[in-house]
């Protein structure tokens, strides 16, 4: 094992740093992973838990959690399963802060919209592949959405000119196209069935 | 499609940057695309959003999380060190290496007692070797020498060397059969019937001293023999044994020829002498000699109630005598006084 640690070359990806944790139970392999994401898993902490003190402690919490389950359980998408156990453990935490349930509620929504695009990126890519069949499903959209959806894909604009050439405001922006993408995808499976 | 297709996830950094509004509206709107697609990344921008309206200081944050996280590890890595690295190879090295040394220090240390008793062994045979192959020369010299008797004298002398000189123990029993034979043969008045050597042997010494020599020769061999033999009592003389002159490495001074051979040497040179008569000693002749570390005599004297002549010629007669081996004490050679009786007759 003392040599083993000297032979291996250092690893670089998620999986690697985690095939090596399973391998040898070293923390700071861990660590070296965690340490990527650790900004990113306290800002989604910030986002539920608006509390610098108490997400910082998520953030410590999240990390003895991962040294416990990484043990035992393979994980193929670290990122994607990160984020639904830091946003659990989040979840968790306001529902324990009873006084912060309104927040809660709030949270939730914006949760549940982002939800549906957690597992789409192999759909999101053939979305493009199948332009054809888009332009007809544009068409169902609303003119908000078509028109937020149009000028963000085919003309590769940002929100922020977006909101410059519609005069939407960011937030909605940001809906129409999440919604609009979400309806799209939902017309073209129609479409192929 | 080209830009969609880069599977890159989005950093921390790249938040920051994209919410730092440092980018071009290119950059932005890639990453405004990535982020549809990585509800982690989107999640996170959500929440860097809320730092920043909230005006929270994220470099001080990210700084105090590296310390705790690292705070974790060492403690940990601690916790390891003492329960896991320890006993697999540091510990084993560590016991071995004391067992080593451990080792090698018995290991020369009982050989180096060994040494000294070996070399202390060799020692005490190469002192008392030499003293022994002296004796067993010498007293072929001495025979040679002093001998200017009947031949069948020194051949006895001769066998008596070199018995001692094979092993010093007491009378052989080749000798104890020759006297016994020489016994019959007086007997049966000098006429031999067995091997010639022997009768004439006895017939001289007969002839010469009115049979005392049979004495001299039991005195040599056991008791049992003078017994038989002589029937004169000898027990005195058994104080010297033969064994004592090599085994306890004199510690008391012995003449170079051996004590048997000395008693026949003296008894023969005061016979020759015609002076002193073995008729005249009732008792056994009182010699008192001291030898000297180097061999020398010195103090002759003789205790029994002598003439100042025949004393003076006995005196003459040890001193021409056989040379004398000192005592010795831990090896080394001392002054020593030697009391000796003879029996003349």
């Amino acid at each position: 094992m003392f040599f083993k640690q000297f032979r291996k070359p250092k690893p670089t990806t998620d999986a690697e740093y985690l095939a090596a944790y399973r391998a040898t139970n070293n923390l700071e392999v861990l660590g070296e992973l965690y340490e990527r994401y650790m900004e990113m898993v306290f800002a989604i902490c910030y986002k539920y838990l608006r509390d610098e003190d108490e997400s910082k402690d998520a953030v410590m919490n999240i990390f003895e959690e991962l040294i416990e389950k990484l043990r035992t359980h393979n994980i193929e998408n670290f990122r994607s399963w990160l984020h639904s156990v830091a946003r659990n453990h989040c979840l968790m935490a306001l529902r324990s802060n009873k006084f912060q349930m309104q927040d809660l509620e709030i949270s939730d929504e914006n949760s549940m919209e982002s939800e549906p695009f957690e597992h789409q990126s192999d759909e999101s890519f053939e979305l493009e592949h199948n332009l054809s069949r888009m332009e007809h499903c544009i068409e169902t959209l609303s003119a908000e959405q078509k028109a937020s959806i149009q000028l963000f894909y085919l003309q590769e604009k940002c929100y922020q000119e977006i909101t410059e050439l519609t005069g939407f405001e960011l937030n909605k922006v940001k809906s129409y196209i999440q919604n609009g993408k979400r309806n799209l995808k939902i017309c073209i499976e129609k479409s192929n069935e | 499609m080209n830009k969609s297709s880069k599977n890159t996830n989005i950093n921390s950094e790249e938040i920051k940057k994209y919410l730092s509004e440092k980018m071009s509206a290119k950059e932005m709107h890639q990453v405004e695309k990535q982020l549809l697609d990585d509800a982690f990344a989107s999640d996170a921008v959500d929440g860097f959003e809320a730092l920043n309206s909230d005006k929270i200081n994220e470099k001080l944050v990210k700084i105090d999380l590296k310390k705790r996280l690292n705070k974790r590890i060492s403690q940990e890595k601690n916790k390891e060190i003492i329960a896991k690295n320890i006993p697999l190879w540091q510990s084993i090295s560590v016991a071995a290496s004391v067992l080593l040394v451990l080792g090698f220090c018995f290991y020369f240390l009982t050989q180096k007692v060994e040494n000294q008793q070996v070399t202390e062994k060799k020692e005490t045979i190469l002192s008392s070797k030499p003293s022994e192959v002296i004796i067993s020369k010498d007293v072929e010299k001495d025979d040679l020498a002093m001998n200017k008797k009947p031949i069948n004298k020194s051949k006895v002398d001769k066998e008596i060397a070199f018995e001692i000189s094979q092993d010093k123990e007491e009378t052989p029993p080749p000798v104890q059969s020759e006297i016994a034979v020489a016994k019959v043969e007086n007997q049966a008045d000098e006429k031999s019937i067995e091997a010639p050597p022997i009768p004439t042997q006895i017939q001289q010494e007969t002839r010469a001293a009115a049979a005392p020599k049979p004495s001299t020769v039991s005195r040599e061999s056991a008791e049992v023999l003078e017994e038989v033999v002589v029937g004169a009592g000898s027990e005195e003389r058994k104080s010297i044994p033969q064994t004592a002159v090599t085994t306890e490495l004199n510690n008391e001074p012995i003449p170079e020829v051996g004590w048997n051979n000395y008693d026949n040497y003296l008894i023969n040179s005061l016979k020759k002498t015609g002076s002193v008569s073995t008729l005249t000693f009732d008792e056994p002749l009182k010699l008192r000699l001291t030898i000297e570390p180097s061999g020398k005599l010195s103090n002759v004297q003789i205790d029994n109630n002598l003439s100042k002549e025949q004393t003076e010629k006995v005196v003459e007669v040890i001193e021409k005598g056989p040379k004398w081996l000192p005592a010795r004490k831990k090896g080394k050679k001392i002054k020593k006084e030697v009391l000796r009786e003879l029996k003349l007759k």
